[in-house]
């Protein structure tokens, strides 16, 4: 009776090891997991018949109906704590770093899970539209760290022609000083063409 | 909404070190939308189930920020005194956008733990956005399709509710109302008795900080009596 | 998510130290700059060596773009701490602080030492009073009892960090009363 659980077992103890990451989808384990609860169905639709021609009820019939329902009920809750766990972790990675469908991370991705990655993805953009004017991040976009330091003055050590900002076009001339966004001109600094000043 | 509020010009020749010790949210501020803003966001962070939204907030605040947006855009281009104006006016920008973002995300996140509870309570329903509400249906149906084709069509019919109670337990999140919340009063009213213990009381008062469950406060707080920390 | 993990049970440090970011402050210009329109208020003109009244977010951005000096709070002096501190070692409740007194310490620190008179020794009375005001908290984890807990006097860092701890402890004890309740009624 108890190796029916076993897979339910087996992957309960998976979504735990596998909370901070996106393994492989186990659709092995599913599927058996899924066979069981079909078989232990048909078991209880079985037992049952049987009781309705016999006219005493059987206790050990009973308490194996129960016992099976149980566990069917038990491997319905794995299944839905192990999907739900995967659609956290896809969530929060389109929520982060948008590439949810990168060729790394489709591999671990079941077929309705690319599906979901996809709809999902949809869903959010579509909603991030009402709000064009505040851009709610996500999709690897701005986060939702509170700003610091956004502003610094620099001055252009080097010619380096012209540079798009969100705010417009600056002409970076030698000699010139802007106040700009750091992120636009961080990796000018570094090599080189500005200074902070 | 006055932009030129009653916030008293900023050339003090003395320093106040009593404001230090004031929040910053004193009667000056009556329309002050950022310092609202400002605390909404901080009791939606806080509060274990999703609050009315609050949409003339978060509509005037945006409307705010586009307008300035130009007015920044325009300095971009005039002398260094324009630039750095400009500047400065982006920084506050910043910091207003963020809280809307941080916001509307963090509902977005509790509309998606407790999708089938809110959609089934009306009183809740009517606590969301007319796009929240969408959103939350259309997240609901799209996560029932995702688990029917992952494994919920595989099983006997009698098997493919997902929402389903086991004796007590839903399989439904719920928000726990009995959670603990961090809260002070907004002005001095006296004291109040806990609706769970009625034997306890806490005084309400932005000197009196207490740690008590959600739902002893939750009226206080639709009220406006208390705020979160 | 669309909330990150590390966010859903407390706020960020960077957080609190936005939110810390509405405090008042006084600084002295060192630029002359007419008066400005900002989306909450507004502030200016500033005329050096006038002071102004500024919220640290503003004082910060000024300050790094060297356009200010920033004045320390009256309580941020060696004097004060140190009476600050007495006042915490002699007594067993929390003693009243700036709510946000250790962003505002922070802040100050980082942005501006050269403006800061005998830090080296603020860091160290700050420190002190940090942690004798967090002994303090490891005592009142004793007096969670799942109906009410005072905080009174703590400040938002503080009650931040606490918070995932507590609420713990809290909730539990609020759990465990609930079954105290339902043997009562079965009795």
């Amino acid at each position: 009776m108890s190796t029916f659980a076993d897979s339910a077992y087996k992957l309960a103890k998976e979504a735990k090891r596998t909370m901070e990451i996106l393994a492989p989808y186990n659709e092995d384990l599913v599927r058996s997991i899924c066979r069981e609860i079909r078989f232990l169905c048909s078991l209880i639709d079985k037992i049952k018949a049987d009781m309705k021609t016999e006219l005493q009820q059987n206790p050990s019939a009973i308490t194996t109906v129960l016992v099976h329902h149980l566990t069917v009920k038990r491997s319905k809750r794995v299944l839905m704590a192990y999907h739900r766990q995967r659609v956290n972790r896809i969530k929060q990675i389109i929520w982060d770093q948008g590439n949810v469908l990168s060729s790394d991370n489709r591999i671990a991705l079941s077929g309705p899970e690319i599906d979901f990655a996809k709809d999902y993805s949809e869903l959010m953009t579509s909603y991030k539209q009402n709000f064009m004017e505040i851009d709610l991040g996500g999709n690897g976009g701005i986060g939702l760290d509170p700003p610091d330091d956004l502003f610094i003055e620099v001055r252009v050590l080097k010619d380096a022609g012209e540079v798009q900002t969100e705010y417009g076009v600056l002409n970076l001339k030698r000699g010139s000083q802007f106040y700009v966004r750091r992120t636009d001109v961080e990796s000018l600094i570094r090599s080189g063409y500005l200074k902070h000043v | 909404m006055d932009n030129n509020s009653t916030l008293n010009s900023s050339i003090h020749i003395t320093q106040s070190s009593e404001a230090l010790y004031e929040t910053g949210l004193d009667d000056e501020f009556a329309t002050d939308d950022v310092a609202e803003m400002t605390q909404i966001w901080i009791n939606e962070r806080n509060s274990p189930e999703i609050l009315p939204y609050r949409r003339r907030l978060v509509e005037d605040l945006t409307e705010l920020i586009e307008h300035q947006g130009m007015v920044a855009m325009e300095g971009l281009s005039e002398n260094v005194d324009m630039r750095f104006r400009s500047m400065l006016y982006q920084t506050e920008m910043e910091r207003i956008k963020f809280l809307i973002r941080n916001y509307l995300r963090t509902r977005l996140y509790k509309i998606e733990k407790y999708t089938t509870y809110l959609l089934n309570r009306p009183d809740v329903r009517e606590r969301l956005s007319d796009k929240e509400y969408e959103y939350a249906q259309s997240y609901a149906e799209l996560l029932e399709k995702h688990y029917s084709k992952s494994f919920l069509n595989t099983l006997p019919q009698s098997q493919q509710d997902v929402n389903e109670k086991i004796n007590t337990l839903s399989s439904v999140s719920v928000p726990d109302e009995y959670s603990a919340v961090i809260v002070r009063g907004k002005e001095e009213q006296g004291m109040f008795e806990l609706e769970s213990r009625r034997q306890y009381e806490i005084r309400l008062s932005p000197e009196s900080i207490y740690m008590v469950r959600y739902s002893d406060i939750k009226l206080l707080l639709e009220e406006g009596q208390v705020e979160l920390i | 998510m669309a909330l990150p993990q590390k966010i859903q049970r407390q706020f960020s440090p960077e957080e609190i130290q936005f939110i810390a970011g509405n405090e008042f402050i006084s600084i002295i210009p060192n630029f002359t700059l007419d008066k400005m329109e900002f989306i909450q208020t507004s502030y200016g003109p500033f005329m050096p060596p006038l002071q102004a009244q500024v919220p640290l977010w503003l004082a910060v951005a000024l300050k790094k773009n060297r356009k200010c000096s920033i004045v320390p709070p009256n309580w941020f002096t060696k004097d004060n701490l140190q009476a600050l501190l007495q006042n915490e070692e002699d007594h067993d409740e929390f003693a009243k602080v700036p709510f946000h007194y250790m962003e505002i310490a922070h802040m100050l620190i980082e942005v501006a030492p050269d403006e800061i008179p005998d830090i080296e020794h603020i860091r160290k009375l700050l420190k002190d009073i940090r942690e004798c005001r967090q002994r303090k908290t490891r005592d009142l984890l004793g007096k969670v009892d799942g109906t009410r807990l005072e905080l009174h006097n703590m400040s938002r860092m503080e009650l931040n960090e606490i918070r995932p701890l507590f609420s713990a402890a809290f909730n539990e004890m609020t759990k465990l009363q609930f079954l105290d309740n339902q043997d009562e009624v079965m009795e």
